[in-house]
């Protein structure tokens, strides 16, 4: 196969990218749900 | 609740059609043959651009609704798809670069249709950095949905731009030839494979503004 690696590298680039995108904004969502978790907690217990 | 389950079925058919787009690009496709194996970044690559595009396309709709209903759910599309067309665009650079750099000998050249791209690249990371800037939540809507307005002009330029000015990039259809009937077919799922990693991203992104959005209020309710 020529040039394999530039194929390879276009194909890993691309899904690392896509994947950390989605990881990061993953944790990003279940930080912000328990912190909204936390603050309807607050809100109840103020009644 | 109904975006999540969109989301859910995005997400598995994704787990089907990513693996078979894989199969056919590197399987089923023939190899080109002036540009041998290489030549199979156009499946991805084109497919990123289109990804692109069609997120764009939904920052410039929900700009311009958000400029007339005035209602910040308009501006969380905006700037969820702005987010999933710039990380396309990027991904479209880089691709691009490593196709380049075996079959024009360069990792990049002033090329129009490269041109064009790189400055719709650089208008959504100011988009971004506008929004970054600004702390009233209404202004930041205001400011970047003009922005993703204008920004979208760059867009048939980009697409135009082969034609218009003189440039070696490749086209994906020429009158009379273009690609071989599988190589077609295969670039064909490829476009939709990723025009559903396109939607599916953008509701995950907008699903994630919508909860920000919440914390936001909520945040300024135990304030007061």
């Amino acid at each position: 196969m020529e040039n394999w690696g530039y194929l390879v590298g276009a194909y890993t680039v691309a899904w690392l990218g896509v994947s950390f995108y989605l990881y990061v904004n993953a944790k990003k969502q279940k930080a912000i749900e328990e912190r909204l978790s936390d603050i309807e907690a607050m809100l109840k217990d103020r009644g | 609740m109904k975006t999540n389950r969109t989301i859910s079925i995005l997400f598995f058919l994704l787990l089907v059609m990513m693996p078979l787009d894989f199969y056919l690009i590197f399987k089923v496709a023939p190899t080109e043959r002036i540009m041998g194996d290489v030549q199979r970044i156009f499946y991805l690559h084109v497919s990123l651009a289109s990804g692109a595009f069609l997120a764009f396309t939904c920052t410039f709709v929900s700009s311009i609704l958000f400029l007339w209903k005035k209602n910040l759910i308009w501006d969380s599309a905006a700037s969820a798809s702005a987010e999933t067309g710039l990380l396309f665009a990027t991904l479209v650079l880089i691709t691009g670069s490593l196709w380049a750099r075996p079959i024009w000998n360069v990792w990049w050249t002033w090329d129009p249709r490269l041109l064009t791209v790189l400055i719709l690249w650089f208008i959504y990371v100011g988009y971004f950095l506008l929004r970054g800037g600004i702390a009233d939540r209404f202004k930041k809507a205001q400011y970047s949905a003009v922005i993703g307005i204008i920004g979208y002009i760059d867009i048939p330029v980009i697409r135009y731009a082969t034609k218009w000015w003189k440039s070696i990039h490749p086209l994906l259809t020429r009158e009379g030839g273009g690609l071989n009937p599988v190589m077609k077919n295969v670039m064909f799922f490829s476009l939709t494979t990723f025009l559903v990693l396109t939607v599916f991203l953008f509701l995950f992104r907008f699903r994630l503004a919508r909860i920000e959005e919440r914390l936001q209020k909520l945040k300024k309710l135990t304030e007061d």
